[in-house]
């Protein structure tokens, strides 16, 4: 009896069980057709660029980005073109070898001969590490407008945008100068907006931004140092850049904008105190055009050094620039005295801002020789409350102050223009 | 009533089992490449398959696959250009040389059934040592540094290509029929494996060694009898054997010996003549003409 009970659930179990088919597929294509897929895809996009790409090579985090020009073709050939100090010593250099797609954990872009442009930051050289490139890289994302590939070795990060036609590798690496210089020249300091947060970046004439916390101690968890490239039309960030990793910050107007952050200078009148206390910087005064009441005061301490100095033809006031000295900001006077070369004196000035101004107050002479300096020469004194007041600052250069920032104090009808330089 | 249950159920059980049949595959998951008849280096491989693959039964790989790299080490591909001269260079001092020499069908019978270039060296900067080549289970040789041979260099092309090759193929031919064991009794007690590096040649002659990298072991030592032995000039091997010899050094009657072993081992595993496998790479060597090796007019025979 028992043996019958057990044959027939035997049976039922059989009947109820042997076909549960009703779990749904989780792919229409079995793994060998998606993956054959992702090749074709990364192939056919690869070689669709007719104008080829421009190519941001990151090869490590302690290296900035680099811009390349890679034509793939769809027969294997691949023509890649550099122009950097670290690999083509300046040079415009174009090399062709092969490249390829192939499956690993994923698709893989392969150069897997050698090509003097692409490789020179895998090549191990003597110490056999070299820049630690790679020549291997997943495929992170790839249709018409963007690729992204991440190095299999070491991470070297590659972002790839589409090129323009009719763009020679000399006319691109022209205008990338020209953004370079645009943005970065001078030790320019951006504020970066994310999260309810403001950061300064600064270095970025290395390529690689230091950031810091504003506001806040610059040993904040962000702090670091982040690679940048520069694009003509704006900057390609890498490497878990905060929360917003991987972001290019397109040109909008003044302002660098990705999704959901952006990239920006200061207000010109918190832009002038930052440059100096922030970033090592100077102003550099235009001492022959600015307002007639500061030139008259020049005119004057010219023609004291001349009379004091008469020996020396060149005696006379060289230059006025503000700068950080130790704990002060100082207003540094150059001058030609006994000797064809500048003697330098520094004046303590407190430096304040006012809502969208800036108030400059002479405070001081930084030491004794500037104090011996403005007793022999009383117009100096003049010279420097001339200057004391509450400025309007004003830039035609919005992305980069450093190219010329105008500081105007209305109340006393003076004026005068400076531009920035690292000290 | 019993025998009617029985049927049921059983028929059950066979319906539950019928309707679970398997889907059906086919021959392979994988997609079938396709031949691209305009492919880049379509010449080249066409080139390698009828000089390398259908007369030797090798793959000659110039392209690198960074899986088949020892991951401990940063290397870099070949280029092409390099890769057509060494495949040219390599059939007239190499693969020619054996047909001339030994017996009929050896390479392709014994050769390395893969040949990978790679062109830069693997460097270990923490031991102030490169790796110029390797043979991996009898099967394939890795020729490194590639990229910075000059074509004009033999003694450089010797060093980094040749003598490597005779070396790794050395490798192969010992890991098929084990070396006498009388060679290894010659240094015993002079093999340095960690240090030989900072030997200098000519301490590594007078102790015996061809080479500072033969003082690191006697697999090593074997094999760098052999290759230094058919690539150095005449000249340039009495040099060694002199200064082996010097100040009453144990060197050169060491040296001797050891390719006495090497010579009769040849002879009698591989019915291979050692002096004739030298003679033809030393003629070889000396008339060196590169149109001639680039055009392949070596092999009108």
């Amino acid at each position: 009896m028992k043996a019958k009970y057990l044959f027939i659930g035997l049976a039922l179990a059989s009947l109820l069980c042997a076909c549960n088919r009703d779990e749904e597929s989780l792919f229409d294509k079995s793994a060998a057709e998606r993956a054959q897929a992702a090749l074709d895809n990364a192939n056919t996009v690869l070689a669709a660029a007719e104008n080829g790409w421009e190519m941001l090579y990151f090869a490590n985090t302690a290296s900035k980005g680099y811009n390349l020009i890679v034509e793939f073709d769809e027969n294997g050939r691949v023509t890649a073109t550099a122009k950097n100090s670290t690999t083509t010593g300046d040079k415009i250099m174009t090399d062709v070898s092969t490249w390829a797609v192939k499956l690993d954990y994923g698709p893989i872009l392969t150069f897997d001969t050698y090509n003097n442009v692409l490789h020179a930051w895998a090549d191990p050289r003597g110490d056999g590490d070299g820049l630690l490139g790679d020549y291997e890289f997943l495929i992170l994302h790839a249709d018409a407008n963007y690729i992204k590939l991440k190095g299999k070795k070491h991470s070297a990060y590659c972002y790839l945008y589409p090129l323009e036609a009719g763009k020679s590798a000399a006319d691109y690496y022209a205008e990338v100068e020209a953004a370079e210089k645009k943005l970065c020249s001078n030790g320019n300091i951006f504020h970066f907006s994310a999260q309810d947060k403001e950061y300064l970046l600064h270095d970025g004439n290395t390529g690689i931004f230091t950031l810091t916390n504003l506001g806040e101690t610059s040993d904040s968890e962000e702090a670091g140092s982040y690679p940048f490239a520069i694009r003509r039309s704006g900057i390609q960030l890498c490497y878990g850049f905060l929360d917003v990793a991987d972001t290019y910050y397109e040109l909008d107007g003044s302002v660098m904008r990705s999704a959901n952050s952006s990239i920006s200078t200061a207000a010109p009148a918190a832009y002038f105190t930052e440059y100096v206390t922030l970033a090592g910087g100077a102003w550099v005064i235009d001492i022959e055009d600015i307002s007639q009441t500061t030139l008259d005061a020049i005119t004057a301490v010219t023609n004291a050094l001349k009379k004091a100095y008469s020996s020396n033809k060149k005696a006379g006031v060289q230059g006025l620039r503000f700068k950080q000295a130790g704990d002060n900001i100082v207003l540094t006077f150059s001058f030609y005295g006994s000797s064809s070369k500048t003697t330098e004196m520094n004046y303590i000035y407190e430096m304040e801002k006012q809502d969208n101004n800036l108030k400059l107050t002479y405070s001081a002479p930084a030491d004794e020789n500037a104090q011996k300096v403005l007793a022999a020469f009383p117009t100096l004194e003049a010279l420097l409350n001339t200057l004391d007041g509450t400025y309007a600052a004003s830039t035609s250069d919005a992305l980069n102050p450093t190219t010329g920032i105008r500081m105007e104090n209305s109340a006393a009808s003076t004026w005068f223009k400076a531009t920035g330089k690292t000290e | 009533m019993k025998r009617v249950y029985q049927l049921v159920c059983i028929g059950a059980i066979l319906l539950g089992m019928a309707s679970c049949h398997e889907e059906q595959f086919g021959p392979t998951i994988f997609i079938d490449p396709v031949e691209d008849p305009n492919a880049y280096m379509k010449d080249f491989d066409e080139w390698l398959n009828e000089h390398y693959t259908i007369p030797y039964n090798v793959e000659f790989r110039y392209r690198l696959d960074d899986n088949a790299t020892d991951p401990n080490y940063n290397v870099v591909p070949v280029s092409i250009g390099m890769a057509d001269t060494i495949a040219h260079l390599a059939l007239y001092l190499w693969y020619d040389v054996y047909d001339n020499v030994a017996p009929e069908g050896f390479l392709k019978e014994n050769g390395p059934r893969i040949i990978q270039l790679i062109g830069s060296a693997m460097i270990n900067a923490a031991q102030g040592t490169e790796k110029l080549g390797q043979a991996e289970g009898g099967i394939k040789i890795t020729l490194m540094k590639v990229n910075l041979m000059e074509t004009n260099n033999m003694d450089q092309l010797n060093e980094y290509i040749f003598k490597t090759m005779h070396h790794e193929f050395s490798h192969i031919l010992h890991q098929k029929k084990t070396y006498p064991k009388e060679f290894e009794q010659l240094s015993t007690a002079d093999y340095n494996p960690e240090g030989w590096q900072y030997t200098s040649n000519e301490e590594a002659w007078r102790m015996g060694f061809a080479s500072p990298y033969g003082g690191s072991q006697a697999r090593e030592d074997f094999v760098e009898i052999i290759a230094n032995y058919i690539v150095k000039t005449d000249e340039d091997l009495a040099h060694m054997l002199e200064v082996a010899g010097e100040d009453g050094a144990r060197g050169e009657k060491i040296l001797n010996q050891k390719i006495d072993i090497c010579r009769t081992w040849l002879a009698e595993k591989w019915n291979l003549d050692l002096d004739a496998l030298r003679a033809e790479v030393q003629l070889r060597q000396a008339n060196l003409n590169w149109d001639d090796v680039m055009n392949l007019r070596f092999l009108d025979k």
